[in-house]
């Protein structure tokens, strides 16, 4: 493989309001390479992506493509420059025809009558899809392909802008197994062909089955880039862990309990295939994996907020099968969802109404009115237990910190007297110091008997606040660490390696 | 804990088998996509049975003219709406363009230029509309309805608030004129119809609505030039209230600040009733034509048997849940079927 450099990077610093999500970095991609781009989730991974795809702006460095400045200022750019952004997120339109999309906005079309040349863009869609050796209906209409078509539909599209280079973000994410080799059988043509390939995966298998060389980043840093052939899954996932896990998680073991909530081949959502786990009163089990290996469908299975498919759940040795939201909440379950803004916070009420919201018909007193008094004493209780530092009840949600958010969230799910919290997230976007309160308080509530189920993609928290973890990979459990077998290693292979730890494979 | 078996892995549902391309499955998509017919003809066919005097030559020859006319800003209006997004202000649009035509006549100049006047009333309406929703970045909702308060007052200023009588032969010979037999409005609405059907399907603009409205992200990074697709529909939409304001101001020989009030909603009535999905990305051409049809139909029928007109206006509400009942049930379809899979 010759060291010329096809695609350049140098010292791209990308910066949003607060945050630095690329900090000076650099790297190249050479022609004909697959080159895999790897690091945990918040890595800076995503923003690079668009960086190239001309959806974010530098707000330093450059790019040479071929020795030349390549600054795409919006999508239209990039693939004029023959860069081709194929992001996790399909850009696809699920009600125009596979032609449709493959050409769109770069539809042939007759000059006067402005018809579009349906023949030609079949025919040129034909011609691609042989390529790759797949057979799809120019005509079909993608909402009605399964998802590995609609990859393969976008890998078309690349294709069809005559792609130098092009860049999966993921592309493995909502694939089968089957599919999985297929994709990397295409991405293997791609490269025969003289094109690069940027390789974004979560799944060390896929790079090093695919990759010829592979960038670590971190944190928003450049860490190193590595040849697949020289190096280890060990080292790579070294690389992408590569520091202390924070002194700051102090988990106070709790005495535990009877078993709160048991979950038995659970089979629920898109995801979740098979997951059996148990949660005792007094701990924190902590659900580990990459974005999309099913804990979202098992949070939600658990909230009745997805469709369960088999396996059964028992809450406090109760069948358990909640079908709504609101029944979940009213068998004792305190749900915490991972977007705060979307779905946690009524930002335009106070804190007061925010944490009392669930249990409004508990707080009525004269003639079915609320009572004011009623919920100023739940106000209180809360406050104080959950240590929310706000000018009093009437303070807007929004006007809070973080942390303190998340604190008033926690009390409304624990509002309506339940024994199990189902934590996604817990401390996505807050501060350091919030960070901690919240630990503390997980550790307090645990103290008081309270089971914890907690998805967390931040591994130095799973990791510091579980006293068990569960590892999910694309819906079923393949590892079950804790004590000394939980470390950062073992979480990372797990989730993305397939090797399985604590469980029979 | 129990250990766990490996589930085998699911071979997913293989791609629809090759489906033969072209013609014979966009025949069967059209029909498809026109579920009107069948209640189209049972409401005529009860009103042929029940309302005296419908089944006359001259009373069918009223609908088709009545249908004719409203189609017209329908088929603006289902672009509008497979992009997603809808627009109010039609309605008052057709009371200042109305106006505007009328006015210029009566004040002694040409028609033509009363015409044209009227339509490029209606394309500024129709532009500004546009801009305020792309470039402003307000809600289509409420920048149409802002709008649509703003036109109907500045027709009012327009008119000083009273009627403009005119008495123009040329006007009237494009509300009841009948070359080669056919009234003028059907003549407009076919070839209209045929003209939308071609921009919808055949062309890159009328493709490019659909991708707007079946995905505006997707749109965006695909490098579609979505602000000036958008300000064209809502142009389109202003000159479609024009056309349809002349015509009903030529109708009455007159144009009044009060025409057209309430219009809107027939106008988006019949593009939901005819099919086309209010979330965008699909649309019906000739679903819109059947619901006019379907909508001028009822409205007849129920005159004839003497019904008030404040009942015709709940048979068409209820028309009008009725159809987006049918829309969502039908959406809700992909979650039944997998709930059907569960084992």
């Amino acid at each position: 493989m010759s060291d010329s450099v096809l695609l350049g990077l140098d010292g791209l610093t990308v910066e949003f309001p607060g945050v630095r999500a690329l900090d000076d970095v650099s790297f190249s991609v050479r022609p004909g390479e697959v080159h895999a781009l790897v690091g945990e989730n918040g890595a800076g991974k995503s923003t690079l992506l668009k960086v190239l795809g001309g959806v974010n702006t530098p707000t330093r460095g450059t790019v040479e493509l071929d020795g030349k400045p390549y600054r795409p200022s919006r999508p239209r750019d990039a693939q004029d420059a023959g860069i081709a952004v194929i992001y996790q997120e399909f850009t696809l339109f699920p009600d125009l025809t596979v032609a449709e999309n493959v050409f769109v906005g770069r539809e042939p079309h007759h000059q006067v009558t402005r018809a579009i040349d349906y023949a030609t863009m079949r025919a040129e869609c034909r011609k691609i899809f042989s390529q790759l050796d797949v057979v799809i209906d120019p005509d079909a209409r993608v909402g009605d392909l399964s998802v590995s078509e609609q990859q393969l539909v976008e890998i078309a599209k690349s294709l069809s802008v005559d792609g130098r280079v092009i860049i999966m973000d993921e592309p493995t994410a909502a694939l089968a197994s089957s599919e999985v080799a297929r994709l990397l059988e295409v991405v293997r043509k791609l490269r025969s062909e003289g094109r690069s390939v940027i390789y974004v995966s979560h799944h060390l298998e896929e790079v090093f089955a695919v990759a010829d060389r592979a960038t670590v980043l971190r944190d928003g840093r450049y860490v190193t880039t590595l040849d697949i052939a020289e190096t280890t899954e060990d080292e790579l996932v070294r690389r992408m862990v590569g520091r202390d896990v924070e002194s700051v998680f102090h988990r106070e073991r709790a005495e535990v309990g009877e078993i709160v909530l048991s979950v038995e081949s659970l089979r629920a959502g898109r995801v979740l295939k098979d997951v059996s786990l148990e949660v005792r009163a007094g701990e924190v089990v902590g659900i580990g994996g990459v974005a999309g290996a099913g804990q979202v469908d098992l949070t939600q299975a658990v909230f009745g907020a997805t469709v369960v498919r088999g396996g059964t759940m028992t809450l406090n040795g109760a069948p358990f099968a909640p079908s709504t939201p609101a029944e979940a909440v009213h068998a004792g379950v305190g749900f915490l969802h991972e977007d705060r803004k979307q779905a946690g916070a009524f930002p335009d009420l106070s804190v007061e109404h925010n944490l009392t919201v669930t249990v409004l018909d508990r707080l009525r007193g004269a003639g079915r009115l609320l009572s004011g008094r009623k919920q100023r004493a739940v106000w209180r209780t809360y406050r104080e237990r959950m240590q929310i530092k706000a000018s009093g009840p009437g303070q807007l949600i929004s006007n809070l910190s973080g942390g303190n958010q998340q604190k008033v969230l926690l009390g409304r799910a624990l509002a309506p007297g339940g024994h199990l919290l189902v934590l996604n997230e817990p401390t996505r976007g807050v501060d350091i110091g919030a960070k901690s309160e919240i630990h503390q308080l997980v550790n307090e509530l645990t103290a008081q008997g309270v089971a914890v189920l907690m998805v967390s993609s931040d591994l130095p928290e799973l990791l510091g606040m579980s006293d068990r973890i569960v590892v999910l990979s694309q819906g079923v459990v393949v590892g079950r660490l804790s004590g000394e077998e939980a470390t950062e290693e073992n979480v990372i292979a797990c989730a993305t390696t397939g090797r399985r730890i604590g469980v029979a494979a | 804990m129990s250990a766990l078996q490996t589930e085998p892995v699911t071979t997913p549902p293989q791609a629809s088998p090759p489906v033969a391309p072209g013609r014979g499955r966009r025949l069967r998509s059209a029909l498809g996509t026109l579920p009107l017919l069948p209640p189209l003809i049972l409401v005529v066919v009860a009103f042929a049975v029940m309302a005296p005097n419908f089944l006359t030559s001259t009373n069918l020859g009223n609908v088709l003219v009545a249908a004719s006319i409203i189609v017209v800003p329908g088929l603006a209006m289902t672009l509008c709406i497979t992009m997603g997004e809808f627009d109010l202000s039609v309605g008052a649009t057709v009371a200042l363009t109305g106006a505007v035509t009328c006015t210029i006549i009566r004040d002694g100049h040409s028609t033509v230029a009363a015409l044209v006047a009227g339509l490029v009333v209606g394309l500024l309406v129709g532009v500004a509309n546009g801009l305020v929703v792309t470039k402003l970045g307000v809600t289509p909702f409420i920048a149409t309805l802002a709008s649509m308060v703003i036109v109907r007052g500045l027709a009012r200023v327009y008119t000083d608030s009273r009627d403009v009588i005119v008495n123009d032969s040329t006007l009237k010979f494009l509300a009841a004129g009948r070359p080669l037999g056919i009234p003028f409005p059907v003549i407009v609405a076919v070839v209209l119809t045929v003209l939308a059907m071609y921009v919808t399907y055949r062309t890159r603009f009328g493709r490019w609505v659909a991708a707007i409205g079946s995905n505006r992200d997707a749109a965006g990074l695909s490098g579609l030039p979505v602000d000036k697709v958008r300000i064209a529909v809502y142009a389109l939409i202003g000159v479609a209230g024009a056309i349809w304001g002349i015509v009903i101001s030529a109708q009455l020989q007159k144009g009044s600040g009060n025409l057209g009030l309430g219009f809107e909603l027939d106008a988006i009535a019949i593009v939901v009733i005819g099919g086309t999905s209010l979330l965008g990305g699909r649309a019906s051409i000739l679903g819109t034509v059947l619901g006019a049809l379907l909508i001028e139909v009822i409205r007849n029928g129920l005159n004839l048997m003497n019904v008030p007109p404040a009942y015709q206006r709940i048979s068409i509400g209820l028309l009008l849940v009725a159809a987006l009942a049918v829309q969502a049930i039908r959406r809700r379809v992909p979650l039944e079927a997998l709930d059907d899979n569960k084992n």
